[in-house]
């Protein structure tokens, strides 16, 4: 690009004394210790297939079949604590991060599960010299718990179907989650069949007990975390809607109140999984984020037109009791190691920039607000910013109007000169998200200072 | 994010490679044996569920029903095949006859093994690969054949009867 400008050394830009927040420490911990697991499991399998095994090209399928099972089985409890909402994992990788993750390793397991069963059909079959289909029928009807089995892996494939792209897309956020709750049933259905069945497990007590112990231990934090926790804030702090505001852009602010509220510890940036305990919004949980900073034992979510749920919200009454799980993210002030940042919002992505820009400006930042729409009247909580003693941007228009994106490089430099000083936070879509990104990188942004979270959770 | 599409998919890949090469690395070294030699008499499952244990088969004339009477030996004075106890499990009987030379373990047979449509597709697979653990264990101390979970505790019993009886 043309407009980049050679990095200057700017002292005072530091803030010094404060230092930030570090970009998700715990991911490469998390990631190593995964490997280590599937290590772990691998050398499990290693010292319990005697070489004989492999004498027989039959023999050797199965055991690789076995392998690819147990491998599929540790993924599978990785799986779910990722989205588990253990704090560590919250604190230290973002539940964006372990979302993202969640999705790349679903589509491995639910392949992998598909393979174990393919080839412990195919190893059997070269085994006992049977057609695969009455091989597979042998299986069913010959090992312990393998009718579970077969009904839990249908529920894996359906679940996996159901989040692929080409399926999500045509489902709505209730009916993919209430798909995607029956994994657990799934899971139940296929332990079965690993203790009573697994070659690994059927001579070996102690293994047997490691296993067991795993799952016992997986669903042991699941259900503190995603289920006894969050009840106990919701039995302590009673939250209940208490206003609604429609807001500009058919956007709709509610605000959410109840005793202590404020000690759950929100800060600006962050957000909370939502669920109104009310007809028609009960079956699933939405990641909202807070749109304003410091609100004690008060919370304002500012949602966005986007689906029927948040179309729905606009009918919401006070008193309407709420069930919050939360705060997440990492998108947060802490994370600013700048005096000088540049806030870019789109879309829905208004609300936690709108907190944060206030957070922000209260630890005397010097803070910029873009702030990303189709039209003037598209702007909700603009007058908001505009009144904060905020230095506040609007870009309006279309792209097919303005004949440009004026977020890409170029535009954006010449919107906010001094752009490569500054940290960048940006919240919108992800297609917006993904030009500012590059654009902040092209002008000259560290990697470290530019910051987005994602807040899709499906 | 667009960035990770198919990223599910090339990990699946890549760890099925990774799979398939722990699978070569742990048993590359071993050519294949069409029918293992050792164990060639291991196949017949010649008992029926009535318990007439007119078993045929190489080794079974040497094979006695009784661990505390050793059998005679075969060819080799040094070489002695013992027979093993009969191992009850639910699809049926299950025994064996163990094979030693010196106190090497060199051979097991199956004297017996469950009998039926399935019971004997899975005796058949299981037992040499079971015989084979053996062998290379010299001892009871085998895994399990995955799939013949009773058949490989029966046998697991019998084997130890045998080598309890050869002392």
């Amino acid at each position: 690009m043309s407009t980049i400008t050679p990095p200057r050394p700017s002292p005072g830009t530091e803030q010094p004394g404060r230092a930030a927040a570090p970009d998700r420490p715990g991911s490469l911990a998390l990631r190593a210790l995964l490997a280590l697991a599937v290590v772990a499991v691998t050398v499990f399998w290693w010292t319990g297939t005697p070489s004989g095994t492999g004498t027989t090209p039959g023999g050797a399928v199965t055991a690789l079949g076995e392998l690819t099972g147990l491998v599929a089985s540790v993924l599978v409890c990785a799986q779910v604590l990722l989205t588990g909402r253990v704090p560590w994992f919250e604190r230290s990788v973002g539940l964006d991060r372990l979302v993202s993750w969640h999705r790349t390793l679903g589509t491995s397991v639910v392949l992998l599960v598909l393979t174990h069963v393919l080839l412990m059909v195919l190893g059997g079959a070269l085994l006992s010299r049977n057609a695969l289909w009455s091989q597979a029928v042998t299986i069913v009807t010959t090992q312990p718990e393998m009718l579970s089995a077969v009904a839990g892996t249908v529920l894996f494939v359906l679940v996996g179907a159901t989040s692929a792209r080409l399926l999500r897309a045509s489902l709505s956020y209730e009916a993919w989650f209430v798909v995607h709750l029956s994994v657990y049933l799934g899971i139940y259905l296929t332990f079965g069949h690993q203790i009573a069945a697994g070659a690994h497990f059927v001579g070996d007590p102690a293994a047997r007990l490691v296993w067991i112990l795993l799952y016992a231990g997986t669903a042991a934090a699941l259900l503190t975390w995603r289920v006894v926790l969050p009840l106990a804030d919701v039995a302590r702090h009673a939250p209940r809607v208490t206003a609604v505001v429609p807001e500009a852009g058919g956007m709709t602010s509610v605000w959410v109140s109840g005793s202590g509220l404020g000690d759950l510890g929100a800060t600006a940036g962050q957000f909370f999984l939502v669920r109104f305990l009310v007809r028609g919004h009960l079956v699933s949980a939405h990641p909202y984020s807070v749109s304003a900073a410091r609100t004690g034992d008060h919370l304002r979510f500012t949602i966005g037109a986007l689906g029927d749920h948040s179309r729905a919200v606009a009918r919401l009454r006070p008193g309407t009791r709420v069930l919050l799980e939360g705060p997440f993210g990492r998108f947060t002030a802490a994370r600013a190691r700048r005096r000088g940042v540049l806030l870019i919002a789109g879309g829905a992505g208004v609300g936690p920039v709108r907190a944060l820009a206030e957070e922000l400006r209260l630890r005397g930042h010097d803070v910029v607000v873009v702030h990303r729409a189709r039209s003037a009247a598209d702007l909700g909580l603009g007058g908001e910013l505009a009144a904060e003693g905020i230095d506040y941007r609007p870009v309006v228009g279309r792209r097919s109007e303005l004949g440009h994106d004026p977020l890409d490089a170029g535009h954006l430099v010449a919107l906010v000169p001094d752009l490569e000083r500054r940290d960048v936070f940006v919240c919108g879509p992800p297609g917006m998200v993904a030009t500012v990104v590059r654009s902040a990188r092209a002008a000259g942004v560290p990697r470290s200072a530019v910051h987005h979270e994602e807040l899709s959770l499906s | 994010m667009t960035a990770h599409r198919w990223r599910g998919t090339f990990v699946y890949l890549g760890a099925l490679a990774g799979l398939a090469a722990i699978a070569v690395a742990r048993f590359g070294g071993l050519p294949f044996e069409q029918a293992a030699p050792t164990v060639a008499g291991s196949t017949l499952p010649a008992g029926d569920t009535g318990g007439s244990t007119s078993g045929s088969g190489p080794a079974t004339p040497d094979a006695t029903t009784s661990p505390s009477n050793p059998g005679t030996g075969t060819t080799d004075p040094s070489t002695v095949t013992v027979g093993g106890d009969v191992a009850q499990t639910p699809y049926g009987p299950v025994q064996v006859a163990v094979t030693f030379t010196g106190t090497r373990i060199v051979d097991v047979q199956t004297v017996q093994a469950p009998v039926g449509p399935e019971s004997s597709q899975i005796a058949a697979r299981s037992t040499p690969v079971l015989a084979q653990e053996v062998v290379s264990a010299q001892s009871a101390h085998i895994d399990t054949v995955s799939g013949a979970t009773y058949t490989s505790e029966g046998y697991r019993e019998s084997v130890q009867s045998a080598i309890d009886a050869r002392g």
